[in-house]
């Protein structure tokens, strides 16, 4: 049975569209998004595994390359920046604003120390001369930390458009778009967290 | 005054550290001499940390039986695709 989505206030409550049985976090639409998004991101995986099993010295080879120091740094700073932006929301839904602000803005620089990490770390690859245009390994490594570091970048234009809704009052409207753009962020960890085990550490 | 940061999603938080940590350890070959069982732990980790943030931190708790299905399906999926590619192939 359908009912008109809650006003926000001042306990962390969820809106979006209600039903009697749950409530879809942010809009709707961000999910099929979100699925198609990992849908591709499968296809990827199976890609890299096939290629994987006719290339094994190769991968495994490349694998050595890779700082799993790095890949784990990484990883922490993109779940901490989750859990941030699960702060913000909440934080918002509980009309803090300026606190919102904060909790959006450390997320923010959460993924900018991760954009950052990628740099160097393709630097560093492109210094001992392992760019893209190389093995097997190498051309899958950069297409898929490439694909989902747009999907960073994406992300990040995200956390700024949540941080600026959040600069304003909060009504229904406002919520739905935070939680929306919140849900983009986290697929980007989620992508992430399943990057690392291909890439890093599965030998 | 309500948390900000509920003791439930912190708690998935750490546990979530915790779980690289111990992925990482696996895959740094410690222990375990068996290559494929600790690719497959691995790949089993990262399925329930996609689990959890799915659940704790994309709000899909609260969500219709319908969405939090359609999700645990794709984390099942997610898990069987990479663990049985990798080790068939």
């Amino acid at each position: 049975m359908a009912t008109t989505a809650n006003a926000p206030h001042a306990t962390a409550e969820p809106t979006g569209s209600a039903s009697a049985e749950g409530k879809i976090p942010g809009d709707g639409g961000v999910w099929l998004l979100v699925f198609a998004d990992l849908m591709v991101f499968c296809t990827l995986f199976a890609a890299f595994l096939y290629n994987r099993s006719e290339h094994l010295e190769v991968f495994r080879q490349g694998q050595q390359h890779l700082s799993q120091a790095v890949g784990v740094f990484n990883t922490l700073l993109l779940l901490t920046s989750s859990l941030l932006v699960v702060g913000g929301v909440r934080a918002y839904q509980c009309l803090r604003n300026a606190v919102a602000q904060r909790f959006f803005g450390a997320a923010f620089l959460c993924g900018a120390g991760f954009a950052i990490s990628k740099y160097l770390e393709y630097s560093d690859k492109a210094d001992q001369g392992l760019g893209p245009r190389g093995d097997v390994f190498f051309q899958y490594y950069y297409l898929m930390t490439g694909l989902h570091l747009f999907h960073l970048t994406v992300g990040m234009g995200c956390l700024i458009f949540i941080m600026v809704q959040v600069r304003q009052e909060c009504t229904e409207k406002r919520l739905m778009r935070v939680e929306t753009n919140a849900t983009y962020w986290h697929m980007v960890d989620l992508l992430w967290l399943v990057l690392f085990a291909l890439l890093y550490l599965v030998h | 005054m309500v948390q900000l940061l509920p003791n439930r999603v912190v708690v998935v938080w750490a546990a979530l550290v915790l779980a690289t940590v111990s992925a990482w350890w696996l895959g740094a070959g410690h222990a375990i001499d068996a290559v494929s069982f600790q690719a497959t732990v691995v790949l089993l980790i990262a399925g329930i940390k996609v689990r959890l943030v799915g659940s704790h931190f994309m709000g899909l708790r609260g969500a219709p039986r319908a969405l939090r299905l359609v999700f645990d399906g794709w984390c099942v999926f997610l898990v069987a695709e990479t663990t049985l590619l990798y080790l068939i192939l």
